[in-house]
C-alpha cells in the first residue's frame, strides 16, 4: 500500500509542476508536461548523487508547483466509461501490487531505476546499452521507486494508463459523440497489448498519451503546447516519431505557418538533444543503443524480418488484416493482440473522414502516418500503440456510421467477442502464489550473485536477464537476440572475458540460451554460426578456461574469473 | 551416481542395464543404491511411483542420502531426516552446494567447509573449500588449489589441481574425483591417480563401485576403473 501511496504523492507533484508549466490543464496535461519536466531535470543525476533521499526530495521541488495555483480540470467520465474501466483497473491494481515478473519490467523498467538507487548513478557505455536510451520516465519511475518501491511505478504507470483511455474516450466523443467515445475506449480496453501493460511499469502508454495530448493540441492550433508534448513523447521513447511527424504534418498544413512549425519542431527535438549529448559525452553516438555499435558495419544489429509475418509488398498490403487476426501474444507474430474491431472502425471510418473532413481527417491523416511508420520498423503491436489510441478515435467515429442496433451489437463484439487473449492477458499475470518471482530465468543465479558474492563484487549478465533480482553492481544483460552480449563477444573473441576484467568486473552470471536456426530462418547457416552460435559457444569455453564455477541451476551459472 | 542437480526423470541400473523411467520427474535428488529422494518423493526402484511423499522442503541444493538417512539444504540450514526423527542444523548452507552424509558426521559448504560432528564437538569449520563430499568415515573436498581426502581422526591426502569448473565432488572408497582443468579442457581426476582425457571435455564424474560416469561433450559414458 506503501507503493499506491508513493505512485500518489508522485502523480500529485508532477501535476503541480506540470500544472505550474501550463498554469491551465487538464490534469493529464499537467501530469505527462510534470513528468517530462521533472524527468529533464532529473538527467543530472544519472552521473552521481542519486541518492534515494535526494530523488524523494525531488518530488516535493516539483510539488511547489502548486503554490502558483494553477488551474487543474478533471476529465470527464461517462458512466459506460467507468464501468468498463473499473474491472480494468481493479485488475490491472492486482498485478501493480504483485513482485514484478513481467520480461521488460524485470531487465529495463524496473531495473533502470532500481540500478540507479543501488549504485547512486547510472553510466552509459557498450556494457550498459539499456542505460543509454532517453530515460525521462524511468527517472520519476525512480522518484517514487525511492519512496514505495516497484508497486510505485507500476501505479504511477497504471495512473497514465487509465488517462490515456480516458483522453481516447474524450477526444472520440467530441468528434463523434457519446457512442464513438465508448466504442474507442472499448477497443482499447478490448486489446490485449494495451490491457496488459496497465498495471505494468512500462513506457508504452505514457508515450503513446504524450502523443495523444500532442495531436490535441495540434487539432486546438496550440503549437506549443504541442512541442511540449511532443518533447516529452520523444523523451519517453523514440517510437513516437512517426505519429510526431505526422502530427507535424498536420500541423503545418492547417496552419500554413511553417516558421513556427519548424520552430516547435525544433523544440520538441530539443528536449531529447540532453541525452544525446550524454551519450556522446561518454564517447558514443547520439542515438546508441539504436545506432554506433562499435561492430556496426559487420554485425547485424536488428532483426526486422524476425517480427510479424514478413516484409515483401504484398505482407505489407496484407500488414492491416494479419496484424489485427493473425497476431500472437507468445510469439514474434507481432508479440501481442489489439481487438479486430480496429479493422472494422478502420473501414468504416473512410466515408465520415471523407464527407466531414476537418479534425477526423487530421487524426486520420496522422495514424496514416503512424501507422506507415510502424510498418517501416519492427512489426511489434506494443510499438504502434503510441499511433493506437488514434486508431481507437477513428474505430469510434467509423462505428457511428452504423445504424443503433448494429453499433451496439458492434459495440459488444468489440468487448466480447474479441479473441480470447484480447480478453484475457490478466490471468497469468495476477500473482496468485507468492513464489512466481522464483520463474524468472536466472532468478536463482541472480539471487545466489545478490547474496554470496563479496560486497565489491561488480557482475557482467551474459545471454540473461534478471536484472531487478540482483542487488550487486552489474554490466550488460540481455533479452531476445542478446545484441549487446553477443556484439561484447564479437568485438573482443578470445579476450573478451580479459576485457570485462579491465572494467572492473569480477563475477559472470551466463545464461544458455541454445539460439534457434529456424528463429532466424533469413539467416544463412553461416551468418547464423558466426553471429549466434560461435559467441555463445566461445563464451562458455572461455568461461571453462578461466572462471570458477560458483553456482548453476540448469541453464545459469555464476563464475568467479580469475584474476 | 550422476546427479548433479536439474530434473531426473530416468535411473539407470549400470550392472544390470535396467531402465526406470519415473511417472514424474525430480528435482536435484540424492540418490543411494536402488533408492532415489528428493522434493516429491522417496523412490525404492524399480517402482516408478514415489513411495512416500514427505513434507516439502525448500532445498537449495541437491538433496543427498545414504539410502536410509537423507540431508537436505535449505535456506534456513540443514535438515537431516533419519529413521529416528528429523534434526535441524543451524547454519546458512551456499546454495547449489551439495551437502555431504558421513558416519558420525555431516558436512556442507558455507564459503568453507563446516562440519557437525557428533563426537561432541559440534559444528566445526572445517577447511577453506567450494565442494565437500563424504562416505562411512571419510570426508573429501575441492579447494581453490587442491583436493584432500581424510579420514577423520588421520591426516588428510591432498592432490594438487585445477578443479575450477567442478560441479561437485564424488568420493568412492576413499578415492575422491573430480573435473580437472588440463590447461586445454577439461578431464576427469581421481585422486587415485585414475584420469579420463581425450578430445573436448570430459565433465561431471560420478563414481561408484569401481565405476566413473561422466559426460562427454553431448554423451554420458561409463568407464571401469579397475
Amino acid at each position: 500500500m506503501i507503493g499506491v501511496v508513493a505512485a500518489l504523492v508522485g502523480a500529485i507533484a508532477c501535476v503541480g509542476l506540470g500544472g505550474a508549466l501550463l498554469r491551465d490543464a487538464d490534469i493529464d496535461e499537467a501530469l505527462v508536461a510534470g513528468v517530462g519536466a521533472l524527468g529533464l531535470l532529473l538527467l543530472p543525476f544519472t552521473n552521481g548523487l542519486a541518492l534515494p533521499v535526494l530523488l524523494g526530495g525531488s518530488l516535493i521541488l516539483a510539488a511547489t508547483g502548486w503554490l502558483r495555483r494553477p488551474t487543474i480540470r478533471w476529465p470527464g467520465m461517462p458512466w459506460p466509461t467507468l464501468l468498463l474501466l473499473v474491472p480494468l483497473v481493479l485488475a490491472a491494481g492486482v498485478v501493480a501490487l504483485g513482485a514484478p515478473t513481467d520480461t521488460d519490467e524485470v531487465y529495463q523498467h524496473l531495473a533502470l531505476p532500481k540500478q540507479l538507487l543501488n549504485e547512486g548513478r547510472l553510466p552509459t557505455g557498450e556494457l550498459r546499452p539499456n542505460a543509454a536510451r532517453p530515460l525521462g520516465l524511468h527517472l520519476v519511475y525512480t522518484t517514487v521507486m525511492a519512496l514505495g518501491g516497484a508497486t510505485a511505478a507500476k501505479t504511477l504507470h497504471l495512473v497514465m494508463g487509465v488517462l490515456l483511455l480516458l483522453r481516447t474516450e474524450a477526444i472520440a466523443r467530441r468528434m463523434g459523440g457519446a457512442a464513438a467515445g465508448f466504442v474507442a475506449v472499448a477497443a482499447m480496453a478490448g486489446s490485449y497489448t494495451v490491457v496488459r501493460e496497465l498495471g505494468l511499469a512500462y513506457n508504452n502508454l505514457p508515450t503513446a498519451l504524450a502523443c495523444l495530448l500532442a495531436l490535441d493540441a495540434c487539432l486546438g492550433g496550440r503549437g506549443w503546447r504541442m512541442a511540449l508534448f511532443g518533447a516529452v513523447a520523444l523523451s519517453l521513447k523514440y517510437t513516437a516519431a512517426p505519429v510526431l511527424a505526422g502530427i507535424w504534418l498536420v500541423y503545418l498544413f492547417r496552419t500554413r505557418r511553417f516558421k513556427e512549425t519548424l520552430a516547435t519542431g525544433g523544440a520538441a527535438i530539443a528536449a531529447v538533444v540532453p541525452w544525446w549529448i550524454r551519450n556522446a559525452a561518454d564517447g558514443l553516438h547520439p542515438l546508441f543503443p539504436f545506432a554506433g555499435w562499435e561492430a556496426q558495419d559487420r554485425f547485424e544489429f536488428a532483426f526486422l524480418d524476425r517480427y510479424g509475418m514478413g516484409r515483401e509488398w504484398t505482407d505489407l498490403l496484407l500488414l492491416p488484416w494479419n496484424a489485427t487476426v493473425h497476431a500472437e501474444t507468445t510469439s514474434y507474430v507481432f508479440l501481442g493482440r489489439i481487438s479486430p474491431v480496429f479493422l472494422l472502425g478502420a473501414a468504416l471510418v473512410i466515408w465520415p473522414v471523407l464527407r466531414r473532413r476537418g479534425e477526423l481527417a487530421a487524426a486520420a491523416a496522422v495514424a496514416l502516418v503512424g501507422c506507415i511508420g510502424w510498418a517501416a520498423g519492427p512489426h511489434w503491436l506494443r510499438y504502434l500503440l503510441p499511433t493506437l489510441p488514434i486508431l481507437a478515435v477513428l474505430t469510434g467515429v467509423g462505428a457511428t456510421t452504423l445504424p443503433k442496433r448494429i453499433g451496439v451489437v458492434l459495440c459488444l463484439a468489440v468487448v466480447g467477442a474479441g479473441l480470447p487473449s484480447n480478453l484475457g492477458p490478466w490471468i497469468p499475470q495476477i500473482p496468485i502464489d507468492e513464489p512466481r518471482a522464483e520463474a524468472i530465468p536466472g532468478h536463482s543465479a541472480a539471487r545466489f550473485a545478490s547474496e554470496r558474492l563479496p560486497q565489491d563484487s561488480k557482475v557482467a549478465v551474459l545471454f540473461a536477464w534478471p536484472d531487478w533480482y540482483l542487488d550487486v553492481p552489474y554490466v550488460l544483460s540481455s533479452v531476445e537476440d542478446h545484441v549487446p552480449t553477443r556484439h561484447w563477444l564479437y568485438v573482443h573473441g578470445d579476450d573478451s572475458l580479459e576485457a570485462l576484467r579491465a572494467e572492473g568486473v569480477t563475477h559472470v552470471l551466463v545464461g544458455r540460451v541454445n539460439f534457434i536456426h529456424k528463429s532466424y530462418p533469413f539467416l544463412s547457416d553461416e551468418q547464423f554460426h558466426e553471429q549466434f552460435e560461435v559467441p555463445e559457444a566461445q563464451l562458455a569455453e572461455l568461461l571453462l578456461a578461466d572462471g570458477v564455477l560458483l553456482f548453476e541451476d540448469n541453464r545459469y551459472a555464476v563464475w568467479r574469473l580469475q584474476p | 551416481m550422476g546427479c548433479f542437480g536439474g530434473k531426473v526423470n530416468r535411473a539407470f541400473h549400470l550392472p544390470s542395464g535396467e531402465q526406470v523411467e519415473l511417472e514424474r520427474s525430480v528435482e536435484a535428488p540424492g540418490l543411494a543404491e536402488g533408492v532415489l529422494v528428493g522434493p516429491t518423493g522417496r523412490w525404492v526402484l524399480p517402482a516408478t511411483e514415489p513411495m512416500d511423499r514427505p513434507e516439502e522442503l525448500e532445498a537449495i541444493a541437491p538433496w543427498i542420502t545414504d539410502g536410509e538417512r537423507v540431508l537436505v539444504a535449505t535456506p534456513n540450514g540443514l535438515v537431516l531426516r533419519e529413521p529416528g526423527g528429523e534434526v535441524h542444523i543451524g547454519g546458512s548452507p551456499t546454495p547449489w552446494r551439495q551437502p555431504a552424509l558421513g558416519e558420525g558426521f555431516v558436512a556442507w559448504i558455507e564459503d568453507e567447509v563446516v562440519m557437525l560432528l557428533e563426537d561432541g564437538r559440534g559444528i566445526v569449520e572445517w577447511a577453506p573449500g567450494r565442494h565437500v563430499a563424504a562416505q562411512d568415515r571419510i570426508v573429501a573436498w575441492i579447494d581453490d588449489e587442491r583436493v584432500c581426502v581424510q579420514k577423520l581422526g588421520e591426516m588428510k591426502q591432498c592432490t594438487w589441481t585445477d578443479a575450477h569448473t567442478s560441479r561437485a565432488l564424488t568420493l568412492d572408497d576413499g578415492v575422491a574425483c573430480w573435473e580437472s582443468w588440463n590447461g586445454a579442457d577439461v578431464d576427469v581426476e581421481c585422486s587415485d591417480g585414475f584420469r579420463v582425457g581425450g578430445d573436448g571435455h570430459q565433465r561431471a564424474p560420478s563414481r561408484d563401485n569401481g565405476r566413473v560416469l561422466y559426460r562427454d561433450g553431448e554423451t554420458v559414458r561409463v568407464v571401469s576403473v579397475e
